[in-house]
């Protein structure tokens, strides 16, 4: 072979080892690129079990449904936004909820009418924290809350959603107030906004009829 | 210039055979590293994060540690799993990203001594102040606090230690103003002044029998029946 040809071959080399050595460094960036992280997924991922079951995680959260498709555990944002933990009965159907709406904390129990039976919440005007519980229509028929003057309370309501008898204090002392079905207050008994302490039974127009002490 | 322009052929032979050994080292590389962070397909298993981002920039993400969703500005709005100190923990954030609702096991010693972890539900208000407060105490009894905005306690519904159930309302001064409570005999109601003094009692005595007195600041008995 002649000196021309060999240094040809020696030419032809050099250029395919440097395609090479681009093609490999490109590849290499390419491996480092990835390999730091899974890139972000736009779309759901989602893992299935052999019975139909399945987690799908979206940028919203994580939802599990059961085998019939149901949803049955939400973790994550809800449909308004609201950081929300979500269980579902077997029918679909949420039992029981934790979340933040509006920015208030909030823990409710539904029945399986989907009626809210029991919550436990922070008052958006005063962020106090109240625990209530409620019929199955809804209506609230006990509460132990910090009301809106910051007194402490257990409150007992009737069917009407009235208060029949409630349990409070302020700093001076506390008392109890028992009403009827008109709201007309019947007994108290505690301390008296003057001070005074004891106790008095009213007759439906709301006039004492006993007190103690005189 | 170019570098094939080099006049001397052993040169540029010595050359070619260190790129080839380069060439060799950056596949091996490459080929190593891609087993090294290589994803299984079926097994679903991975040591990286997962994440998945809507259009929006809200965001969740799967680690080990469990999911954390992100809103559009960045905030952590929710977190399942196990959080920094080791408690399995769910937290509820509000849009500015402060810890509003949190569901956890705490770690702790019960009062027999043993180690144990209690659940706990605390709701907060937007200073991060305890509000509201349902959990196991150390006898691993339920019970349920209610904070004001100094995170003093105003009101409460528990197990005393002797058992018995019991509603407590609280000063300001987070001093006993009323307790509702019961034993096996018969319930009672008492009621305290500012002093911490007795002022009003209702129902069943120690001795049994079951009335209702009155007292004066002085601890007095002014009224009292039967």
């Amino acid at each position: 072979m002649s000196e021309e040809a060999l240094v040809a071959r020696i030419a032809r080399l050099e250029r395919a080892a440097r395609r090479e050595r681009i093609v490999a460094l490109g590849v290499l960036m390419l491996v480092l690129g990835s390999a730091q992280a899974p890139a972000p997924s736009s779309g759901p991922v989602i893992v299935r079990a052999a019975s139909g079951a399945s987690a799908t995680l979206t940028a919203q959260g994580l939802v599990v449904r059961d085998a019939s498709n149901r949803v049955r555990a939400l973790v994550g944002l809800d449909s308004n936004g609201y950081p929300s933990v979500d269980l579902s009965d077997a029918t679909g159907r949420i039992r029981e909820s934790m979340d933040l709406i509006q920015d208030l904390p909030v823990l409710r129990q539904f029945d399986a009418a989907g009626k809210r039976r029991a919550e436990m919440f922070l008052a958006s005007d005063t962020s106090n924290g109240e625990f209530v519980i409620k019929d199955a229509s809804e209506t609230l028929r006990a509460a132990l809350f910090i009301g809106t003057k910051g007194l402490p309370e257990l409150s007992l309501y009737g069917s009407d959603g009235k208060a029949r008898a409630y349990l409070s204090s302020d700093d001076d002392g506390p008392y109890l107030v028992m009403n009827d079905r008109t709201a007309t207050t019947r007994v108290v008994m505690g301390t008296y906004t003057g001070g005074k302490v004891g106790i008095d039974i009213r007759n439906a127009a709301g006039t004492a009829v006993w007190s103690q002490p005189p | 210039m170019e570098r094939s322009s080099d006049p001397d052929p052993a040169v540029r032979v010595a050359r070619l055979e260190a790129s080839r050994l380069l060439s060799r080292a950056v596949v091996a590389g490459v080929a190593i590293l891609a087993f090294a962070t290589a994803q299984t397909s079926s097994g679903g298993s991975t040591s990286a994060p997962i994440v998945v981002r809507d259009a929006s920039g809200a965001s969740a993400t799967l680690t080990a540690q469990g999911v954390t969703v992100r809103d559009a500005a960045g905030n952590r709005r929710m977190f399942a799993g196990v959080d920094s100190d080791g408690f399995p923990s769910v937290d509820l954030s509000d849009a500015k990203g402060q810890l509003r609702q949190s569901m956890y096991l705490l770690p702790g010693l019960a009062d027999n001594g043993s180690k144990v972890e209690f659940p706990i539900l605390r709701q907060f208000d937007a200073n991060g102040k305890r509000r509201a407060e349902m959990r196991l105490d150390v006898a691993q009894d339920g019970e349920l606090l209610l904070n004001d905005a100094s995170e003093t306690i105003r009101a409460a519904l528990f197990r005393t230690k002797g058992g018995d159930p019991q509603l407590g309302l609280y000063g300001t001064d987070a001093k006993l103003r009323a307790f509702f409570s019961t034993d096996d005999d018969s319930p009672y109601l008492v009621m305290r002044d500012r002093g911490g003094t007795n002022r009003v009692y209702a129902g069943g005595y120690t001795d049994g029998s079951i009335g209702m007195a009155i007292r004066n600041a002085a601890n007095v008995v002014v009224w009292k029946a039967p």
